[in-house]
């Protein structure tokens, strides 16, 4: 039967990124098939806020328990199984002043601490990013996943991450034109074709997450039948998305949503596989339980 | 893949413009003419005495079925199979994936477990979510609970070797697994280790004369790459090649061993990748919550975004000094907020605007929410008669259309209210 399986034809794999003794990328197939000697495999990463915010859900609070930390829990992932660690400078708008200060006296501290490679996540706020990630480029002691930049903030963020050699997310809010005219626009000012990661900006479970499913799919065929500004690898930040709906933090549903605990892990992983299933080459969680799980599942490889 | 009219011709004498072109042997002014006629089916291939054995092939592959639907249960009947694309977003999916609970009978739980069941209900955006089937298996009173389950709206997988249980069941019209010898109308399960075995085993039972099948396939001891390349090559096999022995739809029963947050992560992927029915041994509600909603994600209508319909919808009672609120005809923009106004329990009018069901960002750049819109929607709604308080909340989103929206509405006072709806309730607390 095996010469009879009908398989895939591709005219060129998704780009493959080197970084920090990780492949990222390198698919030559939907996600799981090895047809085509495909290699690719998911890569998850644990995202850590570099601030507590008092309206964390309860199930993040729980993990991250009384005073927390952000050397700590950099010091406490080392010993979890996740590939990269992301760290997201959720800096605060009340006192941004304040929180910069804190975020540069600590920053050295973090990159010793941690031998994980690193994704440094801004605030997702224009006005903040185009002065945080600039200096997270500069500060950064190694080659890091910065993320990310958008048609309003590129012209000021990327020349520091070209010039510091780092690798560029390029958020578009799921559209597969407007994600191939930012990898234009972009490359045009500089940037390696092959030090870009596409985030598709998508919805998490029960919150549009078809609409990412279906586009990081489309995304895969597009950059598989040889579409030289599509074939860029894929990240999604299903944590943030997945702790944005209510289910996962809400404890006031009837007895059938099932228990909060319980639900409000699975919210996060259930999208985390649907989008593993889809095609994402780095899922971004924040919970510790689905890193663990996934590891499980995925690792039965 | 259909033959179009065009494709149809070319094979035929007209189109290749060789002899007996447009011959009319039958009955038709020209090959482009009896062409479209067979595309559309209205014609008979035999017909026409040129018809080349290339495009009889080519016909006899295109009216295969690629993957046949199974129609299974009594009093509620489940659809299954029936699919025709490798990726949503080629086509609409056809029939969501079953989550079917198995219930044994000689368990001493059982009641218990059943209970658990039929209790298991919940609405989630406009949809219903419960246990629409069960996947029967034990001895004990098998046949009299298979009637109890049926009764009360279940529709079922059973597992037996008894052939005198199959007989009397049969009527249930379920789906049976067994290595026993099953009446040829019914649905049988087709168990498996492999691939290759589905066509072994495929071309045994069909030759007996069964009809109905579905693949098992057993996933129980491999690693999820395993499971997943062999699905894909099954639904592979099935659409794209037509091959008879896999066009039927696929069950997998997820492995004993593993806790409730395995089973929601292999189930997910299943889900994702091509198995029409899973089979769950326990039933954990925070499990199947998370994967009914997965399901309704990826089952939803790529070209058709859920919708509600347009118009004012009333909360809690609303009268003179009711709030109103505008938003957009998206289902989760419009549930989002619908939720919240119910929890803050304050008489309250929601404005939904006709948008096509888009989202308030997506809504407002396709011109789809414009101040002339809410204008038009918010005169319509006769509330200016209605309330005292000429005050109206606008997505937070939409904070840049204020004036526009004041310019439109010199009566009214516009107030941005948040971006996420979950932040509603403290805003209606602040400015009410």
């Amino acid at each position: 039967m095996q010469e009879k399986l009908p398989q895939l034809k591709i005219s060129e794999k998704i780009r493959e990124i080197n970084f920090q003794g990780l492949r990222i990328g390198g698919d030559a197939s939907v996600p799981f098939m090895q047809e085509n000697d495909s290699t690719s495999k998911p890569l998850l990463a644990l995202e850590l806020p570099f601030f507590y915010e008092e309206n964390f859900p309860l199930i993040l609070k729980k993990q991250y328990g009384e005073n927390y930390e952000i050397t700590d829990a950099v010091k406490k992932a080392e010993s979890l199984p996740n590939d990269l660690l992301s760290i997201r400078f959720n800096i605060r708008e009340d006192r941004i002043d304040k929180d910069f200060a804190e975020i540069n006296d600590k920053l050295d501290e973090i990159f010793e601490i941690t031998k994980k490679p690193l994704i440094l996540r801004g605030k997702n706020n224009n006005d903040i990013d185009k002065k945080l990630l600039p200096l997270l480029a500069k500060r950064a002691t190694r080659q890091c996943i910065i993320s990310f930049v958008e048609d309003t903030s590129y012209e000021d963020i990327l020349p520091s991450l070209i010039e510091n050699n780092h690798i560029t997310v390029i958020r578009t809010p799921i559209d597969i034109n407007l994600a191939k005219e930012m990898n234009i626009l972009t490359t045009d000012k500089g940037l390696d074709t092959n030090k870009i990661i596409i985030d598709p900006d998508m919805g998490g479970l029960g919150y549009g997450l078809d609409y990412g499913f279906s586009i990081i799919e489309k995304l895969k065929q597009v950059g598989l039948s040889g579409d030289k500004m599509l074939n860029m690898p894929i990240i999604v930040f299903i944590g943030e998305e997945s702790y944005k709906a209510k289910e996962a933090k809400s404890t006031q549903y009837s007895k059938a949503w099932g228990e909060y605990d319980k639900r409000a892990i699975m919210w996060e992983l259930a999208g985390a596989s649907a989008v593993i299933a889809a095609g994402a080459n780095i899922v971004v969680l924040w919970s510790e339980k689905s890193l663990l799980t996934l590891k499980g599942v995925i690792g039965w490889n | 893949m259909e033959l179009t009219g065009l494709q149809i011709f070319k094979y035929l004498p007209g189109g290749k413009k060789t002899e007996n072109a447009n011959c009319k042997q039958c009955k038709q002014p020209t090959c482009m003419a009896y062409a479209l006629k067979l595309a559309k089916k209205q014609v008979e291939p035999d017909v026409c005495p040129y018809l080349p054995d290339e495009l009889k092939t080519l016909l006899f592959e295109a009216c295969k079925k690629q993957q046949n639907e199974i129609i299974f249960g009594a009093n509620n009947q489940t659809k299954i199979g029936g699919e025709t694309v490798m990726f949503r977003h080629e086509k609409t999916l056809v029939n969501k994936t079953i989550i079917a609970i198995e219930l044994n009978c000689d368990d001493e739980d059982f009641d218990e477990k059943y209970f658990k069941i039929k209790n298991y209900e919940l609405e989630r955006v406009g949809e219903k979510f419960n246990i629409e089937t069960i996947y029967l298996c034990g001895k004990k009173d098998i046949e009299l609970r298979a009637k109890q389950l049926t009764e009360d709206g279940f529709s079922l997988i059973i597992k037996t070797e008894n052939p005198e249980t199959i007989d009397k069941l049969k009527n249930l019209n379920p789906i049976f697994e067994t290595e026993s010898e099953c009446p040829q109308a019914t649905n049988i399960i087709i168990s498996s280790q492999n691939i290759d075995e589905i066509i072994e085993k495929y071309q045994k039972i069909h030759k007996i004369g069964h009809q109905n099948f579905v693949i098992n396939l057993d996933i129980s001891t491999k690693p999820i790459s395993t499971i997943v390349e062999e699905l894909t090559y099954i639904r592979r096999l099935a659409i794209l090649n037509r091959e008879e022995s896999f066009a039927h739809p696929v069950m997998t029963k997820i492995p004993e061993n593993l806790n409730h947050y395995e089973v929601l992560t292999l189930a997910s992927i299943l889900l994702c990748r091509y198995s029409n029915i899973i089979v769950i041994k326990d039933i954990d509600y925070a499990t199947i919550t998370s994967l009914l909603t997965l399901r309704q994600s990826i089952y939803t209508d790529p070209q058709k975004p859920l919708q509600v319909e347009p118009k004012v919808y009333e909360f809690n009672e609303p009268d003179e000094n009711a709030i109103i609120m505008m938003t957009t005809n998206f289902a989760l923009t419009y549930f989002a907020v619908a939720n919240e106004i119910e929890s803050m329990n304050k008489p309250t009018y929601l404005i939904v605007t006709p948008s096509d069901g888009m989202s308030v960002l997506t809504a407002w750049s396709a011109d789809k929410f414009t101040s002339e819109l809410a204008a038009k929607t918010l005169k319509e709604s006769n509330l200016a008669q209605k309330v005292k308080n000429k005050k109206i909340i606008i997505p937070g989103l939409l904070s840049h259309m204020k004036e526009e929206l004041e310019e439109e509405l010199k009566e009214w006072e516009i107030l941005v209210g948040p971006i996420e709806a979950y932040q509603l309730p403290e805003f209606v607390k602040n400015n009410f």
